[in-house]
């Protein structure tokens, strides 16, 4: 009996403990929840229905880049997915202000404070119930929807790398600091997709490069490209030393006729690194089966142009670098091109980096295997500009570029991001400007929740060392802050001349920069002058004064600008012709046709100092009459001579051409003049004039050509017979005299065709004149 | 010489024959014809461009900027109303949705005929109405790749490509263009 109630106690008690474990196994049990939730304008706001707690890690993110297609009305970006919108901040009425409209929010609780941001991992540090929400203002007008994905489990996402990466040449002897080598980049990863290495296709519409930084741009190189190319602009130049960027086993390889000589390096963490294009001599090894143990920094070979390099041959000598991830972890690198490729800068968008996502699908039926990109992640052991930088409770030190930041413990009251970003010169007004870039200085919470007031005191530093202070008086020299870029504040600031540097000790976290007076604000004074193409023979008429406003020239004229600048120098000038496009000046203006002239014109100095815009209006009327040719023949010896008329006095100007050609030109006072150019010959029986062409200047338009020629028989009575021809290209006109009958004939044909015919008492003699490019005709 | 020949009614001038002369010179200017739409696309790409007027710069009030010593410290004036941004060796210009970009790639080229060339085999672009500038003396290459227009400048093997894809912002990247300034001590 006794036994028997034992054996029930122990059964009772192994069901009790049963049940307690199994209750604790059901509190405490590890449950991966994955949920997918549609957000819509009529249902902003939804309760997940799971129960989360601390110790969990929650992971919400938007479920594919197919599944947003939010629109508010008035929003700055066509759609809006996870992160908001950009150009809006909410106000007072949104559910959460102060961050980005129609962001997605996070509540664990129903009173604990909103999260915003977007692909959010984080452990969970209080127990509720999970609500999602869009931040977003009542009335809440919109179309679209968007879906998020939540998984809630106890098994937190892998960390990504550590940095373990040099540059793989030596920059610094190129004085090249690393931010700036590192960015010298010839040719760029694509993150859209870096298929190269098995010559894949692109999807239609996928021009340019996708880069690191989420930008697309069409003009980058360059597309489907698998890893990093620098050259010259790096220090990368033929025959550098080439380095290992991290430790491990390297080999050679060239079987790729594209990479021809390469070393690979297998780094021991599941990364290999690449190097193509390399010389062939002095190679860490030559082994393609054996490897050889190399230090990070070791020279592994040199730069040089095997392969496919551009532009062809030497002068495109450059490194080609290559980061592969060993995937499945099978020791095996070949079987993760290029599914295994990653970005060394990682992926430094808010957008969704394109090539984890991308998939494709290599075998039929059975074999089918579906493969897909690879996450990247920044692995260089120093950062370039404008990464995001951890900075804990226990305070930090930060220097970038020229700047230093100096956070005390408890200056935060959580693990925060800093980000340092580079921002424009600024001038604060005419006579405060910015020396060197300025800076905007954020601090996001890990829910990407802004941080602006700390709580405590940092100080922050300028190093003007190796500023250029040429512009600006350098005792007046502070720092200053801005909340909108636009109006500034000085702070209080301490400056040592000694070491150049600038600090103050502040509380907030903005725009900031490093203001001086300027030396320069005075903008260059711009002259314009005047001078008139006129022949020296013309001095009587009364020219009008060079500078006059509203001038009236009778000649062409040329106008030359005068800038001076009493401080900075003029940096260049630029004019504006009767509403046309702005020009640089760099030589005196020729004005040769007449018309009315409106210049416009203003300098700026080398402190782009700008000075107003001065406007001069003038006109050019040349006097009506221009020149025009005058042939005639000569009866006493037939011969042809050639001469002009015009406004008073003309120049003849005679030139000697090629093929016995001579050019004729006459010009008036007024730089007004015509040219015709001429074939002569002169025989025993005749004189013949060709008239190839008629030149105006200013220019008309002239179809005059022709030929005239004269002969004749003359005795001590005089002229006996006299035949005068003038063939132009439309008709022939003969002029012929005889004595005997003491009559001039004069007829005009065309082709066959007799167009006219006279016959005229006495000798008549053939005169041509030009008329504005034609010839006319008497006798 | 034309002789003329004497009749009962005057003088019958000689017929003068044009017309195998006009068709030597009609078989003339179409062999030139010819040669020139042959010549045109055979002959390198510097055949086919042509020096322009700089483009157009408005006095509108401005606001210069300098790139970090990482984008090599050029210089541009920015019109009144834009904000610049510069972060991983690209420049943004922005005002509200209207964006110009300035982003660099280094090259080995030495001259833009050949990078252009180079950058449509590529990444299979075309880049149109190309033209060949200058502005303060650096060589620069102006066309557009689509709908967006892009200024290419080089300056010691590195190309600074400026653009937009908005058409309302053409003459914004005009004027800024214009001012692109750069010194020796990159």
């Amino acid at each position: 009996m006794r036994f028997k109630r034992f054996i029930q106690l122990v059964c009772v008690l192994t069901l009790l403990s049963l049940f307690s474990s199994t209750q604790i196994k059901q509190t405490l049990a590890l449950e991966t929840t994955v949920r997918d939730y549609g957000l819509t304008p009529a249902n902003p706001y939804v309760d997940t229905g799971i129960d989360v707690r601390i110790g969990d890690y929650l992971t919400i993110r938007q479920l594919s880049d197919t599944s947003a297609a939010l629109y508010v009305e008035g929003m700055t970006v066509p759609w809006i997915a996870t992160p908001g919108d950009p150009g809006c901040v909410a106000g007072p009425n949104f559910t959460l202000p102060g961050v980005r409209c129609w962001s997605l929010i996070a509540r664990i609780g129903s009173s604990n404070p909103f999260y915003v941001g977007f692909s959010l991992n984080f452990p969970v540090l209080q127990t509720g119930r999970l609500y999602l929400g869009i931040n977003h203002e009542l009335p809440f007008i919109a179309s679209g929807f968007f879906t998020v994905r939540v998984i809630a489990n106890y098994v937190p996402p892998p960390l990504p790398p550590t940095p373990f990466l040099e540059l793989p040449w030596n920059h610094q002897s190129s004085n090249l600091p690393f931010d700036k080598a590192a960015l010298e980049i010839n040719s760029y990863f694509d993150h859209e997709y870096p298929l190269l290495s098995i010559g894949g296709i692109e999807p239609e519409g996928s021009i340019g490069v996708l880069s690191f930084d989420g930008l697309k741009i069409p003009e980058r190189f360059y597309s489907s490209h698998d890893g990093y190319d620098w050259g010259k602009s790096a220090g990368a130049t033929i025959g550098e030393p080439v380095l290992a960027a991290a430790s491990g086993c390297a080999i050679f390889k060239n079987d790729c006729g594209a990479c021809d000589n390469a070393i690979l390096i297998n780094h021991g963490n599941y990364y290999q690194t690449r190097y193509y294009h390399l010389q062939s001599t002095d190679l860490v090894i030559n082994s393609t089966t054996q490897c050889v143990n190399v230090t990070q920094g070791q020279m592994i070979g040199r730069v040089g142009f095997s392969g496919n390099v551009q532009p062809p041959g030497e002068s495109g000598s450059h490194l080609h670098f290559m980061v592969i991830e060993d995937k499945d972890r099978d020791g095996d690198f070949e079987d993760n091109i290029p599914d295994g490729l990653t970005d060394p800068f990682g992926w430094q968008s808010e957008a969704t980096d394109p090539w984890p996502n991308y998939s494709w699908v290599v075998g039929e039926d059975t074999d089918a295997i579906t493969y897909y990109g690879n996450d990247s992640h920044y692995l260089w052991l120093h950062p370039i500009p404008d990464l995001n930088a951890d900075l804990p409770t226990n305070g930090g030190f930060f220097e970038f570029q020229n700047l230093k930041l100096n956070f005390p413990q408890n200056a935060v009251k959580e693990k925060t991001k800093l980000e340092i970003l580079l921002a424009p010169f600024v001038t604060v007004s005419e006579t405060l400007e910015s020396v060197g870039t300025s800076f905007i200085i954020t601090l996001k919470n890990f829910f990407n929740t802004p941080v602006t007031t700390l709580d405590q005191l940092y100080s922050i530093t300028f190093d003007y060392s190796n500023e250029d202070l040429s512009r600006v008086n350098p005792e007046t020299l502070t720092i200053y802050s801005s909340e909108d870029g636009v109006n500034w504040v000085p702070e209080i600031t301490d400056l040592n001349s000694t070491t150049k540097t600038a600090s103050a000790t502040l509380q907030h976290l903005t725009h900031f920069a490093l203001i001086g007076e300027r030396l320069d604000t005075e903008p260059p004074v711009t002259h314009h002058d005047f001078s008139q193409q006129l022949n020296p023979a013309e001095q009587d008429l009364a020219l009008p004064d060079n500078n006059d406003n509203e001038a009236i020239f009778p000649s062409a004229v040329n106008l030359t600008m005068l800038p001076t600048d009493n401080f900075s120098g003029v940096d260049y000038t630029l004019y504006k012709l009767n509403n046309s496009d702005w020009q640089e000046y760099s030589a005196p203006l020729e004005f040769s046709e007449a018309g009315t002239y409106t210049l416009e014109y203003y300098s700026v100095d080398q402190h782009e100092n700008i000075e107003e815009t001065k406007t001069t209006t003038f006109e050019i009327q040349f006097p009506e009459i221009i020149p025009e040719a005058m042939i005639t023949v000569n009866p006493t010896n037939f011969s042809i001579q050639l001469t002009a008329t015009g406004s008073g006095e003309l120049i003849h100007h005679e030139e000697q051409l090629a093929e016995e050609k001579v050019s004729h030109t006459f010009s008036d006072a007024f730089n007004q003049s015509l040219t015709l150019l001429t074939k002569p010959a002169h025989t025993w029986l005749y004189d013949q004039l060709k008239v190839e062409e008629l030149t105006y200047s200013p220019t008309l338009e002239s179809t005059a050509s022709g030929i005239l020629t004269v002969s004749g028989l003359k005795d001590k009575k005089g002229v006996v017979t006299m035949l005068t021809t003038w063939k132009t290209p439309d008709y022939l006109l003969t002029v012929f005299f005889e004595r005997w009958t003491n009559r001039t004939y004069v007829v005009k044909t065309e082709g066959k065709q007799v167009l006219s015919s006279e016959k005229l008492p006495g000798l008549h003699l053939l005169v041509l004149t030009s008329n504005k490019g034609i010839f006319e005709y008497n006798y | 010489m034309p002789i003329a020949k004497r009749t009962a009614s005057g003088f019958n001038l000689p017929h003068e024959k044009h017309h195998y002369k006009i068709l030597i010179l009609v078989g003339l200017v179409g062999l030139w014809l010819i040669l020139e739409l042959l010549g045109y696309g055979v002959f390198n790409r510097a055949s086919q461009n042509k020096t322009v007027d700089p483009p157009p710069l408005s006095a509108s009030k401005t606001k210069s900027f300098t790139a970090s010593s990482v984008m090599g410290g050029f210089t541009i004036e920015i019109p009144e109303g834009f904000e610049v941004e510069e972060k991983f060796g690209t420049v943004i210009i922005r005002n509200q949705t209207k964006q110009i970009r300035i982003s660099q790639n280094s090259t080995n080229f030495n001259n833009l005929n050949d990078y252009v060339t180079s950058l449509e085999e590529l990444n299979k672009i075309n880049f149109k109405e190309e033209s060949s500038i200058q502005i303060n003396n650096l060589p620069i290459k102006l066309g557009y790749i689509e709908n967006q227009k892009t200024y290419f400048i080089l300056f010691q093997y590195t190309v600074y490509s400026l653009s937009t894809e908005d058409a309302s912002q053409y003459s914004i990247l005009d004027q800024i263009a214009h001012s692109f300034r750069i010194q020796n001590n990159k």
